[in-house]
């Protein structure tokens, strides 16, 4: 009797934020996925804060929504604190945010994975890639796990986090592992260097967790959630919840100076970890060498959950040693006799440098492989959970012969994300920013279904409630417009008036009592879309321009190295990149009109031929 | 676009070369050929003829926006003709009058519907009539983008394409360069300065928008509204300068040269009938250059009187000979003037050997007085002081100009782009210092100024998004 062989559509090694959702999206677009992770009990876990959203990366959850992901759902569940975050700041920085109950959280994903249909989640080691000669090339057709099993699938999808080679540092003492507790997973590193993937290393680092007990909450100042708490998912009607508060402490410079004096101490400092951390996410020890004068960095008390006392410290990441940081605690208001339950630690890992990827998030190396997540070089569970579920649809759309779903940047924060991934590379953890979106106005947490859902219904991503659900709402939104337009006010069109900055959607009301009592998002979203209606016009003509470069396709097979006039630089990055239309090419960093000037003539020649 | 490169070379701050991944401007795409474009056709400088030429399927309506044909009306012509009319400019203009060769189809060289208005040379007008052409629908054309689109038509072959696009990087840039330093000559510096205030700006904007959780206050709404005027006012003041100095860009550049005391500032002053070049006795008192207009007939040029060249020691100073340099290799034409009342010295001999015919004209000054020149070629013998000689001297000139090498490549002047840009710049400012008075939300305060940057990021260097990251994280702990 031979090995046991299992047989499936698509197969997901790791099942965290990215895991998760691309076994999902596959599962849901009616392929046979395997989802096979180390740990039963880790299956959606937040490895650092347990919180989801927050500015941009609470777009990034809308969308994902929309798009039928389970995050939204997940967090609306099991939040226990929600903010609208920006509420001061025009609609498209709206940006919602929560706390989750952390177990909760892990379990909610964990039941919806088990939930779904054609989906099976299992408890594997992988241990290698199999892969056979395809053209020039390889594909993948496989893994083989530990116990002499083997899972074959013409679809795999890495997402593997922070786990490839991980490295926990502590002070000076250093352990093999990707999360505290857990360990490595190496043979993969292995597989892909087998296959000629490069590969680089992060670091990255996360705080202590405190006795929520041992805190005395009367020396820090309370953070409530929103009275009238937000959901993430469209699905969502109302949130009936019990929120807990978070509370804000301040470090001071008597626990600077003993950071100070402990410095050669920490990893960061010594040597003893030289890869690149997230400027955004900087350990305290970073924040008190660069910002010296600064005499005080705000802490976060963040509770973990319901039913347990763990709290997460947030804006005090750190791999000192274990005696530095109990010592620093002591000194700082509120936490004086606060317990550790986990010490903070920093952790390097390998990554994947994202410009070997397809925008299908599918590698050019081997066919048939996709990466998604931590594994690419980001951050954040959104991030992870975005680029998840776009390989799984795509991994799911190659098997039924489709072409692969790629967003714009004008259509989704996603788009962006992923634009800016396989076209730039990365050089640090990357992770989303509103200001990294030049189509802003555009991309709001209000509009994601708008913008989405129609996409996700044509490649089969979502099923006929969210359809109907749309298709009501739009018809609103299109109502409430023409009532905006055909009635007047002071002399003008109500939309008109409800340019005007100072003009609240309180005195449309006033004039026009049926606009009371509307659907929150259908009021959102006609209230945004008009305010802005100036600046959507002029960014939709520039979107427009794009498109027409992004439909200008470069086949895959295109030779840059053969177009002679073509500067040295510009081939070289052309070749890497290998973008896929004139549009994405003009995006690379150092290439000129010029140089897409001579791409272009050589693409039309070609066309001739 | 952030593609757009090219910026001065020792200017560009260090972040140009960022790793970081850039986020990307909207500003306008290049080669998109469903636009309308416009770009001066005839040689840059007083050409009798100046051409400029349109092509796009908006060109009928831009045209009808603001082309009065003498004879039938443009959207009853069927085929490729000539039709006279005059181009409405902005008021307080006059119409100019000139000849509209219109290609109503696709028989075009772009196969797209194309014109060229044919009228006279004058820069400032061929400048009015770009802009009056851009203002209905059509836009300043990019480097080699006729070209792309003929190529595209299949009117070029690959191998023609390649020879004019492989070339036009190299170009663009040393055309900016160039325009920068005879137009912008001192204003690099404050552009970039500006560019700088408006990164610190967007940046601060920027991490009150993405970093509302830090205990940080980025900016005052005070100090943005201040720092949105005093912006707003320094790249007003720019494109004012850039206007003034951009009127006089095109001129044909004739410059006198000579050994001192050759009687070069005297013919200067004789050319120009204005006694404003100081003349005396003693060699070299010209220390510095001068310039001045004049026209003949319906042509106008630049006259440029330089310091004499001259060893050092003689008591020139460096500098005027460094300008003198300078105002030489930048003129059209040479007057190399030698004295008639003595031999060619071995300087003289020299240039006279080398003499260049489609750059210089020779002339022999002092005419009136006892000849011992040694010039064996024929020149233009002229006296300042019995007018001798002047008119064959302009009537030489008039020849040379004549002369020069009509036609061109179709891209309008780089600093027709870089005034265009600025003017764009100011205006977004202006838009955005409102928005801000109104209180409408920073993030739309931000989208003006990004645009400001990227009309900027076209004359001085590119914007990247990470330029602004970059600032963020370096000046303030962002941690939660």
């Amino acid at each position: 009797m031979g090995h046991p062989e299992y047989k499936y559509d698509v197969l997901v090694i790791g099942a965290g934020h990215a895991g998760t959702e691309a076994a999902l999206a596959a599962a849901r677009m009616g392929a046979q996925v395997g989802l096979l992770t180390t740990n039963l009990d880790t299956v959606g876990q937040m490895s650092c804060n347990p919180a989801i959203g927050g500015v941009a990366k609470g777009q990034i959850v809308r969308e994902i929504d929309a798009l039928g992901g389970a995050m939204g759902q997940a967090i609306d569940a099991t939040g226990i604190q929600f903010r609208l975050l920006n509420r001061r700041k025009g609609p498209a920085m709206h940006s919602p945010r929560a706390q989750a109950d952390k177990k909760a959280y892990q379990q909610a994903i964990k039941q919806i994975v088990e939930d779904q249909e054609n989906l099976a989640l299992r408890q594997e080691m992988v241990e290698d890639l199999l892969t056979e000669p395809h053209g020039d090339g390889q594909r993948v057709v496989g893994v083989r796990v530990r116990g002499e099993a083997t899972y074959r699938a013409a679809a795999v999808i890495l997402t593997t986090g922070t786990f490839l080679q991980a490295l926990m540092h502590t002070g000076e003492a250093k352990t093999p592992g990707g999360r505290a507790g857990e360990g490595t997973t190496a043979g993969i590193s292995g597989a892909l260097q087998r296959l000629g993937f490069r590969l680089e290393r992060f670091k990255t680092g996360t705080p202590p967790r405190l006795n929520g007990r041992t805190i005395d909450y009367g020396a820090t100042d309370r953070q409530p959630g929103d009275d009238q708490p937000q959901a993430f998912s469209f699905l969502t009607d109302s949130l009936q919840v019990e929120q807990l508060p978070c509370w804000i402490t301040y470090t001071n410079p008597a626990a600077h100076d003993l950071i100070r004096a402990n410095l050669q101490r920490a990893p960061m400092y010594s040597g003893q970890i030289q890869s690149n951390g997230p400027r955004y996410c900087p350990s305290i020890e970073d924040k008190v060498v660069r910002f010296a004068d600064k005499d005080q960095h705000q802490l976060f008390l963040e509770p973990e959950g319901r039913h347990t006392h763990e709290v997460y410290v947030n804006g005090i990441s750190t791999s000192l040693p274990r005696d530095v940081q109990d010592a620093v605690f002591r000194l700082i208001p509120g936490l004086e006799k606060a317990q550790i339950m986990r010490y903070g630690y920093a952790v390097e890992y390998d990554f994947c440098p994202p410009d070997q990827l397809w925008p299908s998030l599918e590698t050019k190396t081997v066919a048939g492989l996709y990466f998604a997540g931590q594994i690419n070089g980001t951050t954040g569970y959104e991030e992870a959970g975005a680029q998840g579920l776009i390989a799984g649809a795509n991994a799911a759309l190659k098997q039924q012969g489709q072409e692969p779903l790629v967003l714009g940047r004008e259509q989704a924060y996603i788009g962006v994300l992923i634009d800016d991934l396989v076209t730039c590379g990365v050089d640090e953890p990357y992770r989303m920013f509103t200001s990294r979106a030049e189509y802003r106005l555009l991309l709001r947490q209000d509009n994601a279904d708008r913008r989405l859902t129609p996409r996700a219904r044509q490649v089969g991503l979502v099923g006929e409630a969210r359809w109907q659900r749309l298709q009501t709402k739009a018809a609103e939104v299109e109502r409430i417009q023409g009532l905006l337009e055909s009635h007047r006010i002071e002399g003008v069109t109500l939309a008109k008036y409800l340019r005007r900055p100072e003009v609240e959607w309180e005195a449309l009301v006033e004039r026009l009592p049926e606009l009371d009592n509307l659907d929150d998002e259908v009021r959102w979203q006609v209230e945004h879309d008009t305010r802005y209606a100036g600046y959507i016009n002029r960014q939709q003509q520039q979107v427009d321009r794009q498109q027409r470069l992004s439909e200008k396709r470069i086949p895959l097979d295109f030779d840059f190295q053969r177009i002679s006039q073509l500067r040295t630089e510009a081939r070289e990055k052309l070749s890497r990149v290998q973008p896929i239309s004139i549009a994405q090419a003009s995006r690379i960093s150092g290439i000129t009109p010029a140089d897409m000037a001579l791409v272009l003539a050589h693409l039309e020649q070609r066309g001739r031929q | 676009m952030h593609g757009m490169t090219y910026g001065i070379a020792e200017e560009r701050p260090p972040e140009f070369n960022s790793k970081h991944a850039p986020a990307h401007s909207t500003a306008i795409p290049m080669y998109d050929v469903d636009d309308t474009i416009a770009g001066v056709a005839s040689a840059p400088g007083g050409a009798i003829r100046g051409v400029i030429r349109l092509s796009g399927p908006g060109v009928i309506d831009t045209l009808a926006a603001c082309f009065e044909p003498a004879a039938e009306p443009l959207d009853q012509v069927a085929r490729p003709r000539v039709v006279p009319g005059r181009l409405q400019l902005a008021s307080p203009l006059p119409t100019l009058p000139g000849d509209l060769f219109f290609w109503p189809d696709l028989r075009s060289y772009t196969r797209q519907p194309s014109a060229e208005f044919h009228t006279v040379g004058s820069p400032p007008l061929l400048e009015a009539a770009l802009a009056t052409f851009c203002r209905w629908g059509a836009r300043l054309a990019q480097p080699g983008e006729f070209t792309m689109r003929a190529f595209l038509a299949g009117r070029l072959d690959l191998a023609q394409a390649e020879a004019v696009l492989g070339v036009i990087d190299a170009e663009s840039n040393q055309q900016l360069q160039v325009a920068l330093s005879q137009l912008a000559g001192g204003l690099s510096r404050p552009l970039s300065r500006l560019r700088t205030t408006l990164l610190e700006l967007l940046a601060h904007l920027e991490a009150g928008l993405d970093f509302v959780e830090e205990d940080i206050e980025f900016i005052a709404a005070e100090e943005l509204v201040a720092e949105l005027r005093s912006a707003r006012a320094s790249v007003q003041d720019l494109a004012d300068q850039l206007i003034d100095r951009g009127q006089h860009e095109g001129d044909t550049r004739v410059a006198l040269i000579g050994w001192p005391n050759v009687g070069k500032s005297s013919l200067f002053n004789a050319l120009l009938d204005s006694p404003s070049a100081i003349v005396s006795e003693v060699a070299g008192t010209t220390r510095d250059y001068l310039s001045a207009r004049f026209r003949l007939d319906e042509l106008e040029f630049v006259l440029v009187d330089t310091a004499g060249v001259e060893a050092a020691q003689q008591g020139i100073t460096a500098c005027a000979q460094q300008m003198s340099a300078s105002q030489a290799d930048q003129a059209n034409l040479h007057l190399f003037c030698l004295d008639a009342t003595r031999p060619m010295n071995d300087w003289e001999r020299a240039r006279v050997a080398a003499l260049n015919d489609d750059h210089t004209i020779v002339v022999l000054t002092k005419c009136d007085q006892p000849r011992r020149t040694d010039l064996p070629s024929p020149a233009v013998e002229t006296s300042s002081h019995g007018q001798l000689g002047l008119d064959a001297l302009k009537q030489a000139i008039r020849r040379h100009h004549t002369r020069r090498p009509q036609g061109g490549t179709a891209v309008p002047t780089t600093a027709a782009r870089c005034r265009a840009s600025l003017q764009a710049a100011a205006t977004a400012l202006a838009t955005a210092l409102e928005v801000a008075d109104a209180g409408a939300g920073e993030e739309l305060v931000a989208a003006e100024i990004r645009q400001a940057l990227d009309e900027l990021g076209t004359v001085v260097g590119t914007v990247y998004t990470d330029d602004i990251l970059d600032r963020i994280f370096s000046r303030f702990c962002i941690g939660k």
